[in-house]
């Protein structure tokens, strides 16, 4: 029976005569019928295709708001060859009166460290060379 | 232009942006392109500001005819025709012993031919078979009388049915 109303609703599909209620009613059989004539496979192709199409969404794959593209690159470094172009490095850099002073008095202190862990290395040595002394001396008292 | 988005419009565009970008994939068949279109249409929409869209007495068919309008431009550039066409390309069926991947090519085979389509016809059966609109809708958004509608509709069904059965009698 059921097949025999198919059969008619697929008559007036062919001739675009089906409304909507009918068309779902089409869409629903050949989603949900295992067994159908053969002859009417064809329809089963284009009703499941129109239903997978259906559901194809936006948000499925939802546009990645940056990718990478070739030219962006060549923007790269366009940018950094303007920007080095524009401000060339420099080591005698504008200082304020009071950043130089910072730097004088770094340079000192500086100086100053290295001096002393000089000096303290000395120290060292010549203990080790007293140490020596020290040893020598035991030896010989024995 | 405003620029704080007001929660009416985004409800708006929720419902419909998922059917602009179905009709845009249909027209420009490229997935990337139909996304670029999608955010146009939307974005046009917006700056458009809040009266003019509340003016439309239907915004969703408004804005599938704008989508229409975009994408048929959009295909008119010979760029937007190369990256469909390889797309075509990468989309040809296969051969398949088993049943299931039969279905799987059944299915692009469809794909295949409605893809192959002229334009108007794709856009006809993405609104009325995947879409399902009525046929006064259609030819409102397509901007054409609904007995041509009608008339095309009809002629795409057999057509499409009649080329379906030629491949799959070449490809058994």
């Amino acid at each position: 029976m059921e097949t025999e109303t198919i059969k008619k609703l697929l008559h007036k599909y062919d001739k675009g005569f089906t409304t909507l209620k009918e068309e779902e009613l089409l869409r629903t059989y050949f989603v949900s019928t295992k067994t159908i004539p053969d002859s009417w496979l064809v329809y089963r192709s284009f009703f499941g295709y129109f239903n997978e199409a259906s559901a194809i969404a936006l948000s499925n794959t939802e546009k990645k708001w940056f990718s990478f593209r070739p030219w962006m690159a060549v923007a790269a470094m366009l940018a950094i060859a303007v920007t080095l172009y524009l401000n060339p490095p420099s080591n005698s850099s504008i200082l304020t009166p009071e950043e130089q002073e910072l730097y004088y008095a770094f340079d000192q202190f500086q100086n100053n460290i290295k001096r002393l862990s000089l000096n303290l290395n000395k120290g060292t040595q010549q203990l080790a060379y007293l140490d020596y002394w020290d040893q020598t001396t035991k030896k010989l008292i024995k | 232009m405003q620029l704080i988005a007001d929660k009416q419009f985004l409800d708006q565009i929720q419902q419909i942006r998922d059917r602009i970008f179905r009709m845009s994939k249909r027209i420009l068949i490229s997935r990337e392109e139909a996304e670029d279109a999608t955010q146009e249409v939307i974005l046009k929409l917006w700056s458009m500001g809040k009266e003019k869209r509340n003016s439309f007495e239907n915004i969703e068919s408004y804005s599938l005819t704008m989508a229409k309008n975009y994408c048929l431009d959009r295909l008119k550039s010979k760029q937007a025709k190369v990256l469909s066409l390889n797309e075509q390309l990468s989309q040809r069926p296969s051969h398949s012993l088993q049943k299931q991947v039969e279905v799987r090519d059944q299915m692009r085979w469809v794909t295949q031919l409605i893809d192959q389509l002229p334009e108007k016809e794709r856009m006809i059966i993405q609104l009325r078979e995947i879409e399902h609109y009525e046929f006064d809708q259609i030819a409102h958004i397509l901007e054409i009388p609904e007995g041509t509608v009608r008339v095309y509709l009809s002629r795409i069904r057999k057509k499409l049915k009649k080329q379906f059965l030629k491949i799959q009698s070449h490809g058994n």
